[in-house]
């Protein structure tokens, strides 16, 4: 069959089909005409499936293409694919005309500055400011959370349960597994309805206006040339942008990157070196006190996130990944499809983290009652002084772990206390910035990269994390940059 | 000949050749639909190239624009 | 590939009746492919009432969406796949369409294209027919076309490729009827 009542390939090639066709004994749901194409180009799958079914016959179809291979000088996948082109050109010359030269549109425009660097880069800084931090981290993280939290569930909601608790329930177990400090639906619920949702729905929610405007590419390209140092390409700008809102998320989209390894060196680096939305809105307003303890945290965990992508790049064997890219026009976001995708992305999101947090809770409920922390507690103790911080923060670097925010705002409160210095609120800010995932972020990383690489990256991060705030800190007192 | 990695912002002319032997190349090449003998047209040359080709417009590294010669 | 397999083991294992009663359980199904960015979601959110499953991610769609949605009368299963090329696959996304395009043996199959690049997007379109699946053609965001000064005869390339070639742009929610009416005629076909 061909299309319509044209034919599209030459002689050679529909005679190599016939023949391939004729020599193709059993039933396939592809069309017969449409596999043989596949085998002339040597799609591997097809190969395969031919070669486990057409055993008689599958020399004699392997040396079909051969013989027609050496007919060409350029692989038959090109020849194939340029007859079609050609025939698409003739149909379309055929039917599309063009009425008249376009005027040159406001998008065009607005694309070409963002597509030059020294215009694209601080439109991109603009982008992220006013889109992650601005709405994000203070109307999200902080506007809406501080409502849903304060306002409705330490209002209403958690004295509610506990009131009822302590009224019908007369275990003390059932009581502290689902209501009191670290309770199903005082802490796991909470959590995840008063925190995640409003920081997890306003990013969507910029997410979907970026992505439909179209915007994303042009910034995967702008960056390509500095991520192919790391080891990526200016695809993975994406899970590391969306790392931003949420981590786990964006462990789980780095599976669309092409090769193994950069699904590796990117899991490392969302692990390591980038915040996620709700840890970023408490460490930017812990900081913003300070402007230059806010840019000593920047320009390190910058530093980190290239340093050792690109060790991470020399390390790991593979080839170097290709960049390519279709752009699509940019186009005005329509407001109803950007609120559909925000909404199911929220459902997808919650269906998947929510059974995660309520899990969370009953360990740590369950932690909590064989006193397993207090044991952590005691091992985190010893390297949190050695980079010189006060031994409190030791209890905020394990609860970092279960919430990465929670940790973040432990440290609001020894700020209060005026226990720390600028000195040692940049170097607890920087190293809990790097430490240890969040718990729902490391399942995600055993799900997708599997328990041993997951285990490895980690237990990198975990020393690393450490050394770094070490050198910071050693860094910090040499060079008396603060105190 | 020139190739696109070696060739000012703003050349319009046509793809000669994708000049490889890198089967992923021409594969990918092919599905965006740059094939030789479609116009072409540089629009950015750093961080990275940008053409169009038809109504598309395609970002690639240097390495696949070293690649693709034009005239 | 699997899926080329699993039409032996149904014809070698089970009766022709059995097949049938099968296919007339299973709600019939479309399936929407084509490369990123051409409205494919946007179609989609059109084409269904309710998400069954939906999780698509910028460029590509990483999961399979899957929807259902009244088109005619009749329910139909509605299955948005990852982007995607060619039936030659370079990316996992391609390999995922290209599978389920044979295992869920689709009564429609959409190949949804950007109706300015059409030159460049009617190979897919080749390939679809070449495969013998029950195609039709969208051209989509045919509003950007317009802008640029493009006509389409369509009911001449319609004529030329043998199968129905419908215009929409989806974002605006134009030529959405007239694609459902002919999703309608072309399943229920004799």
């Amino acid at each position: 069959m061909s299309i319509g009542s044209d034919t599209i390939y030459d002689d050679t090639i529909e005679n190599a089909i016939k023949g391939i066709e004729a020599s193709l004994e059993k039933d396939y749901i592809i069309s017969k005409r449409a596999l043989s194409l596949l085998l002339l180009q040597e799609d591997e799958d097809s190969l395969e499936e031919i070669k486990e079914r057409e055993k008689e016959n599958y020399l004699k179809i392997i040396s079909i293409v051969e013989e027609t291979k050496n007919k060409y000088e350029r692989p038959l996948t090109f020849v194939i694919s340029s007859y079609r082109q050609k025939y698409a050109k003739t149909l379309t010359d055929n039917v599309m005309v063009k009425t008249e030269t376009n005027k040159k549109s406001f998008s065009e425009t607005l694309d070409k500055i963002m597509l030059n660097p020294i215009t694209g880069v601080p439109i991109a800084l603009l982008v992220l400011y006013f889109g992650l931090y601005k709405f994000v981290g203070q109307f999200g993280a902080g506007v809406i959370v501080d409502f849903l939290e304060g306002n409705i569930f330490e209002a209403y909601i958690n004295p509610w349960i506990n009131n009822i608790l302590n009224d019908y329930v007369s275990w003390e177990w059932l009581r502290t597994l689902i209501g009191g400090d670290y309770g199903i639906i005082t802490l796991g619920i909470r959590y995840a309805i008063a925190i995640v949702l409003p920081i997890v729905g306003t990013f969507f929610f910029v997410f979907s206006i970026i992505e439909d405007s179209g915007y994303l590419p042009r910034l995967a390209m702008l960056v390509d040339r500095l991520f192919k140092k790391i080891g990526l390409n200016g695809r993975a700008v994406i899970p590391m942008v969306l790392g931003f809102g949420c981590d786990t998320m964006a462990t789980m989209v780095s599976r669309t990157l092409e090769t193994e390894r950069e699904r590796i060196i990117s899991t490392l680096l969302l692990a390591l070196a980038i915040p996620c939305s709700a840890q970023l809105g408490v460490i930017l307003s812990l900081l913003s006190g300070e402007p230059k303890a806010l840019l000593v945290w920047l320009i390190f965990i910058v530093v980190v996130f290239l340093f050792i992508g690109y060790l991470a790049a020399k390390v790991l064997p593979g080839e170097e990944p290709l960049f390519y890219m279709e752009m699509p026009p940019l186009r005005l976001p329509k407001l109803s499809n950007v609120l559909v995708k925000t909404y199911t992305r929220m459902e997808w999101y919650f269906a998947e983290v929510l059974p995660l947090f309520i899990l969370i809770s009953v360990f740590i409920w369950f932690g909590n009652i064989i006193g397993i922390f207090s044991v952590l507690v005691n091992i985190f103790r010893p390297f949190v002084t050695a980079i010189g911080l006060p031994e409190e923060v030791s209890e905020i670097f394990l609860f970092g772990f279960f919430r990465r925010d929670y940790g973040a705002a432990g440290l609001f409160d020894l700020v209060k206390g005026g226990i720390l210095s600028a000195r040692q609120l940049v170097v607890a800010s920087a190293t809990l910035t790097l430490f240890v995932p969040c718990v729902a972020q490391f399942v995600m990383m055993i799900k997708e990269r599997g328990l041993k690489t997951a285990i490895y990256i980690a237990a990198f991060v975990f020393v690393f994390s450490f050394f770094a705030g070490y050198a910071l800190n050693w860094i910090l007192i040499t060079t008396g940059a603060l105190v | 000949m020139k190739t696109l990695a070696n060739i000012e912002k703003g050349f319009e002319g046509s793809i000669v050749e994708i000049k490889t032997n890198r089967d992923d190349i021409i594969r990918k090449m092919m599905a965006m639909g740059v094939f030789p003998g479609s116009s072409v047209k540089v629009i950015q040359t750093f961080p990275s190239y940008v053409f169009q080709v038809g109504y598309t417009q395609i970002a690639v590294d240097k390495e696949i624009a070293d690649t693709i010669l034009v005239k | 590939m699997k899926s080329f397999n699993d039409v032996e083991t149904l014809n070698n294992n089970e009766s022709i009746i059995d097949e049938k009663v099968l296919e007339r359980k299973e709600a019939e199904k479309i399936v929407l492919v084509g490369t990123p960015n051409v409205g494919k979601s946007v179609l989609f959110n059109r084409l269904t009432k309710s998400y069954v499953t939906v999780s698509n991610y910028p460029g590509t769609t990483v999961e399979v969406s899957r929807g259902k949605g009244i088109i005619g009368n009749k329910e139909y299963e509605i299955i948005d796949t990852p982007g995607m090329y060619s039936f030659m696959c370079i990316t996992e996304e391609e390999k995922v369409t290209k599978r389920l395009l044979f295992k869920e043996k689709p009564d429609a199959v959409i190949h949804v294209i950007d109706a300015k690049n059409l030159e460049r997007m009617l190979p897919l379109t080749f390939q679809l027919i070449e495969s013998e699946l029950p195609v039709l053609l969208v051209l989509n965001i045919m509003d950007e076309a317009r802008r640029l000064g493009l006509k389409i005869d369509v009911r001449k390339l319609e004529e030329k490729l043998g199968i129905p070639v419908i215009s929409t742009t989806a974002a605006l929610n134009e030529g959405i009827d007239t694609l459902k009416e002919r999703i309608d005629k072309y399943v229920n076909r004799v």
